[in-house]
């Protein structure tokens, strides 16, 4: 018996990585223009920032049905494993309420441990594979979920935003609504406080905002996990993880882009870093 | 009550739950865009008419292509609504319509059944999410169950039973606004309870046979459009907001809105001919009337002065965007620029510093514990650190000495920070920012070897002329060029001042960007008067 991970995928994990790692993901759905879309599945991130800018409506996301989250747990229960679902924050989304009820109609609800990462994207990733690789390792879901709790209690999010509206259309905006307003072209800087968003800083140019989200990543100076998630920042985020690799030759460094159900949120042009420093530290 | 068929309904069979489930279907569709529209919590996103009237789509479409038997129907919904159900409020509704098909089982569905079913909806609704709140779907879930309990053991028929738990579950949302503080700031009444208690009363009309119009209690069109007539949309609608029900008359729906539409703005006529409700903004609620009062019987005549309607909106509203931040400044674009990003603006400047009084009476409007001061002038820090000692509050002053420092300090305020952390991370954000000016000079002049005649150019950096230029553009390129003498800067910013055409300040950055690539030059409105230009470089 071992242990089945099962994540949403606003974890924004790279395919392989999932594969390898045998995480299942049940996605968030997005309706974009009136057609009902799997996140990660049937969206491909690179196009949907090209044309998140001109789509009216703006489109919605939603969290995963319940059934699809009893289906992945009894896949997994049929099969011999117990169940740690981490889900994206309740602050943010209904799908740790849908993954709650998803498990109370699964073979075996007792089985199955439902775990709140109180992040998104890269954060939750993190959590995520840090979790399935001590699954991999033979931990028992106790110990899986401690190694949960301790990266999601370890672990410091920024991420930078070319612009709030995205945030603020999507109700999402949470206590960074006193970084709103303004004439000057102001890039906020975020993080999750709690699962809510909360404002950091704002700073005047994109290169001041990369140049402040590299300062808070070298400002740890043994992380284990560093995970760069980019909104259609492709260059930008390869140059930040060539810097922190070469800073950081002993931890785990990613990079993803952020998803489409994230993604509506951030809007293109964002770049977030969650690194997790180390135990000592 | 009879079945279409002419038969009594004691339990209900498997065609009119389909048809009960259709006609919800059909029922929470048409309400969707006003559920959406009033939906504020969890997340204000707008979709809990759209993700529940998914879900209940789903469970309708499942029911129908299951076996003729109530137990299958009951069991297809659930799973359709299990496997369709969207977002928080879908992933809710799913639970409840699972939660009745367990608590009905294999029973007849009689009115003890039924309440039976409502009864395990709510606990299986209130199982599914981890913190249950009331003021919500499951407040108006437990008030329905409880109505339905009551009615099933005072011998009410099924029908009877499903309209007194719909009876119930709109009074129940009524009362949400008591329960969540959210929905009272907001105004509203909690989206997924009223989309719940149109359910019930879609599934009574489905029973009865009676027409949905009349059947629903608070029309939730009317409740959406007030909300929005009284919020940021319509702001130009002036007058009245006007409400009241067309009865008896022959005239069409559409006829209606085509009057109305001539007689005021957001105009909405719902119903049926013979049953019309109208709401309209106007300037003369009786012409409205007086047209409509020929047409058929008026009543729920309802005038509400829409200024007055605002007005008691606002002052509900939160201020969450005015920070405790008070910043001396002058000019029409500065003051925006400041107000903008949530500091409280008190007029002033070079030549006319604001006096203590002033600055104090700003401090006293100022939200929060500790009032952070910006005198953004090097002649009114004295004053500014008076109106502190005075003052009953904290006050913290940045020395900041122009206004771009100013704003700088501003936008490193953080609410989540402590004071102190926001003084070092203010004072800092201030310190990086130098500041020149371009202005005439006042009269013949000549100052450490610079000469100026009276109405030229000049360049001031710190107090001091160091240029004398024969344009306003020459001037701000030689500031540049001595203030980028002290260190290395990436961004500039030109705020030109009230004399200053927009074009001209537009060519005058871009000659600033040709000699200077590495910086990033943008022109903002600051709206001085005197000074041509400030030009920040941080």
């Amino acid at each position: 018996m071992a242990i089945r991970i099962v994540a949403d995928s606003t974890a924004d994990l790279d395919a392989h990585v999932a594969s390898a790692l045998k995480i299942s993901v049940v996605p968030l759905t997005i309706e974009v223009e009136g057609r009902v879309l799997r996140d990660g599945i049937d969206l491909a991130p690179a196009e949907f920032y090209a044309r998140l800018p001109s789509l009216n409506p703006s489109p919605k996301t939603a969290a995963p049905a319940p059934g699809l989250y009893t289906a992945a747990f009894d896949d997994a229960l049929t099969n011999g494993d117990d169940v740690v679902c981490i889900t994206v924050s309740s602050r943010l989304s209904g799908s740790f309420n849908a993954a709650i009820a998803g498990r109370e109609r699964a073979i075996d609800p007792d089985r199955i441990t439902v775990f709140d990462s109180f992040s998104a994207t890269a954060a939750e990733g993190n959590i995520v594979v840090a979790a399935a690789a001590a699954a991999l390792k033979g931990a028992g879901r106790e110990q899986v979920i401690a190694m949960a709790e301790s990266v999601r209690d370890r672990q410091k999010l920024l991420v930078g935003l070319e612009t709030l509206d995205f945030l603020q259309r999507g109700g999402r905006i949470g206590r960074a609504t006193s970084f709103l307003g303004g004439l000057l072209n102001i890039k906020p800087l975020l993080t999750l406080q709690d699962g809510v968003v909360t404002p950091s800083e704002r700073v005047r140019t994109h290169s001041r905002m990369l140049e402040r989200l590299s300062a808070f990543a070298m400002s740890y100076s043994n992380p284990e996990m560093v995970t760069i998630a980019h909104a259609a920042l492709p260059d930008d985020a390869h140059d930040l993880e060539r810097k922190l690799s070469a800073s950081f030759p002993n931890a785990k460094i990613s990079t993803n882009w952020i998803g489409a159900a994230v993604g509506l949120y951030t809007g293109p042009g964002a770049l977030g870093i969650a690194i997790v420093p180390g135990e000592t530290q | 009550v009879l079945t279409p068929a002419g038969k009594p309904l004691h339990a209900l069979d498997a065609d009119s739950l389909t048809r009960m489930f259709a006609v919800a279907d059909q029922w929470l569709g048409e309400n969707a865009g006003a559920l959406n529209a009033i939906n504020v919590f969890p997340v204000p996103d707008g979709d809990t008419g759209t993700n529940m009237s998914a879900t209940l789509a789903a469970a309708s479409v499942a029911g129908a292509s299951a076996d003729r038997d109530v137990p299958s129907v009951l069991s297809s919904a659930a799973t359709g609504a299990l496997l369709g159900a969207r977002g928080n409020s879908g992933v809710i509704l799913s639970q409840i319509i699972a939660g009745f098909a367990e608590g009905v089982g294999t029973s007849d569905v009689d009115p003890t059944v039924l309440a039976r079913g409502l009864q395990s909806a709510n606990d299986a609704a209130r199982r599914a999410v981890t913190e249950p709140r009331e003021g919500t779907i499951l407040t108006v879930l437990s008030d329905a169950a409880a109505a339905a309990d009551r009615a099933a053991l005072n011998g009410c028929s099924v029908a009877e039973t499903i309209q007194a738990a719909a009876t119930a579950a709109h009074e129940s949302v009524q009362r949400t606004p008591e329960l969540l503080p959210v929905l009272r700031e907001a105004g509203v009444v909690d989206s997924g309870g009223l989309g719940f208690a149109l359910i019930l009363d879609a599934f009574a009309a489905a029973l009865t046979g009676d027409k949905l119009s009349a059947a629903a209690q608070p029309n939730p069109d009317f409740g959406a459009e007030r909300l929005i007539a009284a919020g940021s949309h319509n702001e130009e609608d002036l007058g009245y907001c006007t409400e009241f029900m067309v009865e008896g008359g022959a005239v069409t729906q559409q006829e209606l809105l085509r009057s109305m539409e001539r007689l005021g703005t957001s105009v909405l006529v719902v119903g049926q001919s013979g049953r019309l409700r109208v709401h309209l903004h106007t300037a003369d609620p009786g012409a409205a009337l007086s047209h409509a009062v020929r047409l058929g019987a008026l009543s729920r005549v309802k005038v509400d002065n829409l200024a007055q309607q605002r007005e008691s909106l606002l002052a509900t509203a939160k201020p969450v965007r005015t920070s405790p931040v008070v910043a001396v400044a002058t000019g029409e674009g500065f003051e925006a620029l400041l107000t903008g990003y949530g500091a409280i603006v008190v007029r002033g400047g070079q030549s006319q510093n604001p006096s203590t009084e002033e600055l104090i009476s700003a401090i006293d409007r100022a939200p929060g514990q500790t009032v952070f001061l910006l005198p953004d002038n090097r002649n009114i820090v004295a004053t500014a650190e008076q109106a502190a000692r005075i003052t009953a509050r904290t006050v913290r002053v940045i020395p900041t000495i122009s206004i771009p420092q100013g704003i700088s300090a501003l936008l490193s305020f953080n609410p989540d920070c402590g004071e102190n952390d926001n003084v070092l991370a203010m004072t800092g954000a201030a310190a990086s920012v130098r500041t020149g000016e371009v202005t005439r000079a006042a009269r013949d002049v000549a100052i450490n070897g610079v000469h100026a005649e009276k109405g030229q150019p000049i360049g001031i950096i710190d107090d001091v002329m160091v240029v004398a230029s024969d344009c306003p553009d020459a001037a701000v390129l030689a500031v540049c060029k001595l203030m980028l003498e002290s260190g290395r800067c990436d961004i500039a910013t030109l705020y030109y001042g009230q004399d200053i055409e927009p074009a001209m300040a537009e060519a005058c950055a871009h000659s600033l960007q040709e000699r200077h690539e590495d910086l990033e030059v943008q022109v903002v409105y600051g709206g001085q008067p005197h000074y041509d230009y400030v030009l920040s470089l941080e």
